[in-house]
């Protein structure tokens, strides 16, 4: 094995990389992102200057594609935290090169969610009116507290980690990235009281990141379970909820790493098992996910409420049902073929899978939202419901924001965990040094004898 | 004597007969019975039967009026208020649907007035109602489960926050501690520094 000497140099000049060099690319990257934001800005401010009349929302479907959205982007922000604690939890060695990614794609996911409770809003301003007049038998309220707790739970799991590569950083700039740096790093010198405080905080964050995640999700889920709503009046809601978030959480997570490896030549530290592994837990979440469906479907089809016909009519035969028939063949019953056959299970199979994923939940959050509200309360005609172009660009411009977010995230951050790399490494290293002197004993030899 | 008598006797039937032609009313002849539901619901509807039969012959008495009334209370005001009027059928049932919007016992008295110069016939009943009903009628919603309430969410939420609060304090330990040692990592032999 390569000494740890060069190795870990060749590391540092990796997760530099991206803060060292800016290619032609990345900026013109950044402008079409930038553009795509400022035509969004616009379609707000038609928004917010005409009110909601712009857009296909009305008073019988009041919720469609903002919400649809929040509950996505809040969805994939369990990519990271959750991911990257219940890994390291775990002690699973291989999660060192991911763990990064996953973090900041949760904190960058929830930045960008919890915008559209307050886009959905046709006056913005009354948002004040949450903190002002709030109860706490509100399950809105629920979500603002959940959300900000786990928004702030998540930037400080994802800092902790990356003090010491910060020192690494701050150690190796000069100017404003020096100052900005030695900021982040705290006065990080590596000496071992320093060591041992760091590791009971994020060991302590890694313990408490968890249920909070869980309780984020679940909370999100209370939204719609807490009404008597046919299609939403359910008791599994907040597990589905959940390993809805996992599934097209890991699903994001893939995706943003086959970029990430091919844009930075990360090559050498994400490896085809990291695709691999993650692929497994994907194919574990969608037979949880199937399970889900059949579970919830089967229950309330065979006593069919008032309602409920009209709702499952709508979905496997009706308006939704190219959707939900997308939803289920093509983002819960196709990827783990593409992950578990062996011919496809290779970095572009699980990135297949995990693209087929992701498009799957949107449109399983669309539905849940949109086709349960079309469902008539009173004995009047169905609402349709249709997003204009101001919704449609304002989706976009969420997306752009969310990639705008990751590029410039890169840019300043350590992509990779450089120490949590080379610890693990290190340890590799030992118990294949190790491993001659135990072979040893098992054939016979004295111990220590022949060493 | 014999003109005392008669004079006495005819006063006497005078006297009669004005007391009974001034009579306030007679008696209808008729009967009532109240049929009060076997289960009632708070919200649900239940029906309330009255049937009428002849006090003469037992038979029922078909195409006359009943009102039926509920005993309530509200603002201090206490009595019986109407909640339906029904005409018999020929089977000299009447029936109304009642929904109680509370548990508990009602009262119910269902009147028949009859005419002018009958008395009103009364019949009463209880009617016993369980709550379990749609939240629109109960008074307390839910159900009170000792310490399940928004002082739990604000416990969890100290906890969280609280262990938040420590790992802010332990980073700002953390920094104090570099401070001490004074010393920073050192860039590694042949590394140039980016502006």
């Amino acid at each position: 094995m390569e000494a740890i000497g060069p190795w870990r140099q060749r590391l540092e000049d990796t997760a530099f990389a991206p803060i060292a060099h800016t290619s032609k690319v990345y900026w013109i990257w950044l402008s079409f992102l930038l553009a795509v934001i400022a035509w969004g800005g616009y379609a707000y401010y038609v928004q917010v200057r005409d009110g909601l009349i712009v857009t296909g929302l009305s008073d019988r479907i009041s919720w469609g594609f903002y919400i649809t959205n929040f509950v996505f982007f809040i969805g994939i922000s369990h990519a990271g935290t959750l991911i990257s604690a219940i890994l390291r939890v775990s002690k699973a060695g291989w999660r060192t090169p991911v763990t990064r990614m996953a973090e900041f794609i949760t904190v960058v996911a929830l930045c960008c969610g919890a915008l559209f409770p307050i886009i959905d809003l046709g006056r913005p301003d009354r948002i004040q009116n949450v903190i002002l007049y709030g109860r706490w038998q509100s399950p809105i309220i629920w979500d603002v507290v959940a959300i900000t707790t786990y928004l702030t739970a998540s930037i400080t799991y994802l800092g902790l980690p990356m003090i010491p590569d910060l020192a690494i950083f701050r150690d190796r700039t000069a100017g404003w990235r020096k100052w900005l740096y030695s900021v982040l790093a705290i006065g990080w010198t590596g000496e071992s009281r320093q060591r041992s405080m760091l590791a009971t905080i994020i060991a302590t964050m890694m313990i408490l990141i968890i249920p909070i995640a869980v309780s984020v999700h679940t909370v999100v889920s209370w939204i719609f379970a807490m009404n008597l709503r046919v299609g939403w009046n359910s008791t599994i809601f907040g597990a589905f909820f959940v390993a809805g978030a996992i599934f097209s959480g890991v699903a994001t997570l893939v995706i943003i790493m086959a970029i990430l490896r091919k844009v930075y030549h990360l090559e050498e530290y994400i490896l085809e098992k990291h695709f691999v592994y993650l692929g497994y837990l994907l194919a574990a979440m969608a037979l949880i996910m199937i399970y889900g469906n059949l579970s919830e479907f089967i229950t309330t089809g065979y006593k069919m409420e008032a309602g409920e016909e009209f709702h499952m009519r709508e979905l496997f035969l009706g308006q939704f049902a190219g959707f939900y028939w997308y939803y289920f063949v093509g983002g819960l019953v196709v990827p783990p073929l593409l992950i578990l056959i062996p011919w496809t299970r290779n970095i572009w199979g699980v990135v297949a899978a995990a693209f087929l994923i992701d498009v799957a939940m949107w449109i399983e959050r669309y539905f849940i939202v949109v086709a349960t509200l079309r469902v008539p309360l009173m004995p009047y005609e169905p609402r349709n419901y249709g997003p204009t172009w101001v919704e449609w660009s304002i989706i976009a411009a969420s997306f752009a924001l969310f990639g705008l977010l990751i590029t410039l995230f890169v840019k300043i951050f350590p992509l990779l965990a450089i120490w949590e790399i080379t610890e693990q490494r290190e340890e590799s290293q030992t118990v294949t040094e190790s491993l001659p002197s135990a072979r040893t004993q098992l054939a016979g030899e004295p111990a220590g004898g022949a060493v | 004597m014999k003109r005392f008598v008669l004079t006495a006797a005819g006063l006497l039937t005078f006297t009669v007969f004005a007391l009974g032609s001034a009579a306030p009313a007679h008696a209808s002849h008729l009967l009532m019975r109240v049929s009060e539901p076997a289960a009632a619901l708070v919200g649900q509807p239940s029906e309330i039967d009255a049937a009428v039969t002849s006090a003469d012959t037992g038979a029922p008495v078909a195409g006359v009026s009943v009102t039926f009334y509920a005993h309530a209370t509200f603002a201090r005001a206490d009595g019986f208020m109407e909640i339906g009027r029904a005409v018999t059928n020929s089977a000299g049932v009447a029936t109304i649907s009642f929904v109680p919007h509370e548990s508990g016992t009602h009262d119910i008295r269902v009147d028949y007035a009859g005419s002018a110069d009958t008395t009103t016939e009364q019949a009463a009943a209880a009617i016993a109602v369980d709550g379990a009903a749609p939240q629109m009628y109960v008074q307390k919603a839910g159900i009170q489960v000792p310490g399940l309430n928004s002082r739990l969410i604000m416990g969890l939420l100290t906890i969280v926050w609280g262990t938040l609060l420590f790992i802010g304090v332990t980073i700002i330990r953390i920094a104090r501690a570099g401070q001490a040692d004074g010393s920073a990592l050192q860039v590694p032999a042949g590394q140039g520094s980016v502006r």
